[in-house]
């Protein structure tokens, strides 16, 4: 039940990161909607570990009780994944600083049009 | 165990070019004796086919294997870079941080080839992924910079679907192995299909490519070239699965769209850089409609044969400083011209060239309407390529620097053996009457030849564009 509820909404976060980085015309605003559809894989992820239960997957020194485990795997990979996405996170913000020392905007059409004109 | 030295090799040597970025000799002498390493370990697989699982966890742990789909794919992708380190070390602006960056390129790539995972090929393509990025804004233009934006936006999108399709997989098979992908489901055979398209160079869904392409130095774009040849390998990875066969009329469709349009845009260009982007699109379309191993030997020789043309096309537009074909009149030398010359040749299928072989095993192994449409894509590259024979030269010599002149070499004489060693005659009157008809089209058409709008390829524009395949191919699913 609880890893179904996760998954809609990881899919509800997925669609409007993306709606995000379609409509809005600062890039600023692009890089801030993907972060957030990265983070909506992320919770997807968490989701599919929930599936199997939802009690931290660790053995406890007074021995194992029969709990409702979750699924350790898709927890220990996505970490993976969120560096990555960080990393790439970072990467596009430095590409907005050199275009905004250049052209002295983030607007994306404005920033096109500057360029079509360099031609 | 020794295919896992082919990525792990070049990424520590590629570690330290990058620590002493200051001695650029050492980086460009461990960058020679590496690529020996790979091909040495590289050749020594070869007709061998193996898989093996590291760790003891089984299927959930990480699987790698290599069989004779990878072999084109990681040979290409090894000569591709050789050849461009030898061209950049005619220039004094690439430094030893350049020579680490192309290794660990290298060596992402062959992880890429190497894994029989999900989780894993995510995690080494988005490694490959980055270093493509710090290397098309490696000049630091403003044009470089908004392409590897361009780029990075749209594959970070794309990639997010690629992990949503990811787990889905792994909710319904508890592992992301290759072994299981015969169970994923449709759905996720769906995402994971395309959101890895936008890498694949295929009209519609990559569309950041023409401005990577026609903005960066020579050298850049024969190494985007390769990593766009590993999301296609994946394609044809992928296909061979239950999961994705029900995708099969929808690469035919896509491939062979996109062959066609590609080369319509390509004869429509002005600009030299901007005709062998768009004729990338047409060519990985004649890759994705074969979608078997003639394509995979498609894509060899389109790595190949694509990086001879852009890197002589790029020295010359570099030389005369414009890319515009109608100015290059009278301005060509003859060593110039003859790299130019037997890419061209290749490209358009000439008996003797790689491109003659490879191109007649996907016309033979494609339904009809894809050889069809196959055949109009072959003449409208005939059409464009002839702006690139039929330019009069100078007759001024000029002597370009040795390097330069071996990785040309070296280039064309992969096109040239291969294309003789695979000759055979029965496609012979074929090619020469698709070259014919294409070269009288050319001379009765080319007065109305005129730059289509490049509209599609702004920012908002290609993500619409990929968004939109994306739903195509989810209501193809529903239907």
């Amino acid at each position: 039940m609880i890893s179904q509820v996760i998954s809609y909404t990881s899919f509800f976060a997925v669609a409007i990161g993306i709606f995000g980085v379609i409509t809005s015309r600062n890039l600023i605003r692009k890089i801030i909607s993907l972060g957030i559809c990265e983070t909506g894989t992320t919770l997807f992820f968490v989701g599919v570990s929930a599936a199997t239960g939802t009690f931290a997957p660790v053995v406890p020194a007074t021995g194992m009780a029969a709990v409702a485990f979750s699924d350790p795997v898709p927890q220990a990979v996505i970490i993976t994944g969120i560096v990555i996405n960080f990393s790439i996170l970072c990467l596009l913000l430095v590409f907005t600083i050199m275009l905004m020392n250049r052209y002295h905007t983030v607007d994306a059409k404005t920033i096109e049009r500057i360029l079509d004109k360099e031609e | 165990m020794d295919i896992l030295l082919l990525p792990t090799l070049p990424i520590i040597t590629g570690s330290i070019a990058i620590i002493l970025h200051r001695k650029k000799r050492l980086a460009q002498v461990l960058f020679f004796l590496c690529c020996l390493a790979v091909i040495t370990i590289l050749l020594m697989q070869l007709n061998q086919e193996k898989t093996f699982q590291i760790g003891g966890w089984g299927d959930t742990g990480i699987t790698v294997g290599f069989d004779a789909l990878n072999l084109p794919f990681m040979l290409s992708s090894i000569i591709v870079a050789v050849a461009v380190s030898l061209s950049a070390m005619t220039r004094a602006t690439y430094d030893g941080f350049f020579y680490g960056l192309i290794m660990i390129l290298l060596g992402s790539l062959n992880a890429v080839y190497i894994s029989r995972d999900l989780f894993n090929i995510y995690v080494t393509f988005e490694l490959a992924s980055i270093v493509g990025y710090i290397l098309i804004a490696y000049g630091k233009k403003g044009k470089q910079i908004w392409a590897a934006m361009k780029y990075a936006l749209l594959s970070s999108v794309g990639f997010s679907v690629f992990l949503i399709g990811a787990g889905l997989a792994y909710a319904r098979t508890g592992s992301f192995s290759f072994l299981s992908l015969n169970e994923i489901g449709s759905l996720a055979g769906a995402l994971i299909f395309t959101g890895l398209s936008v890498k694949s160079g295929l009209f519609f869904v990559s569309m950041w490519l023409p401005d990577v392409y026609d903005s960066t130095p020579a050298e850049i774009p024969l190494l985007s070239g390769i990593i766009i040849k590993a999301e296609d390998y994946l394609i044809l990875r992928f296909i061979t699965y239950d999961s994705f066969q029900w995708l099969a009329p929808m690469y035919l469709g896509v491939g062979a769209i996109s062959a066609v349009i590609g080369a319509v845009y390509a004869f429509n260009a002005r600009k030299s850089q901007r005709v062998l982007a768009y004729h990338t699109f047409s060519q990985i379309g004649f890759i994705v409609t074969a979608s078997n191993i003639h394509g995979a030997w498609h894509a060899f020789s389109h790595s190949i044969f694509k990086g001879l043309l852009l890197l002589s096309a790029g020295k010359i537009s570099e030389r005369l400083k414009t890319q515009d074909l109608s100015k290059w009149k009278g301005k060509m030398t003859v060593g110039e011209y003859i790299p130019l010359l037997i890419g061209s040749l290749a490209i358009i299928g000439f008996p003797l060239t790689s491109g003659y072989v490879t191109k007649g095993g996907i016309i033979d192994s494609v339904p009809l309407t894809g050889v069809v449409m196959l055949t109009i894509a072959s003449v409208a590259t005939v059409i464009s390529f002839c702006k690139f024979v039929f330019i009069p030269l100078s007759k001024r010599k000029l002597k370009l620097p040795k390097l330069l002149i071996m990785s040309y070499v070296l280039l064309s004489s992969g096109i040239l053996f291969h294309g003789v060693i695979k000759f055979d005659y029965y496609k012979l009157g074929e090619s020469l009457a698709v070259i014919g008809a294409g070269v009288v089209l050319y001379f009765l058409i080319r007065k109305y030849f005129r730059p289509i709008s490049t509209k599609p390829e702004k920012l908002d524009e290609s993500l619409v564009l990929f968004v939109g395949f994306i739903a195509v191919v989810l209501t193809m699913l529903i239907l």
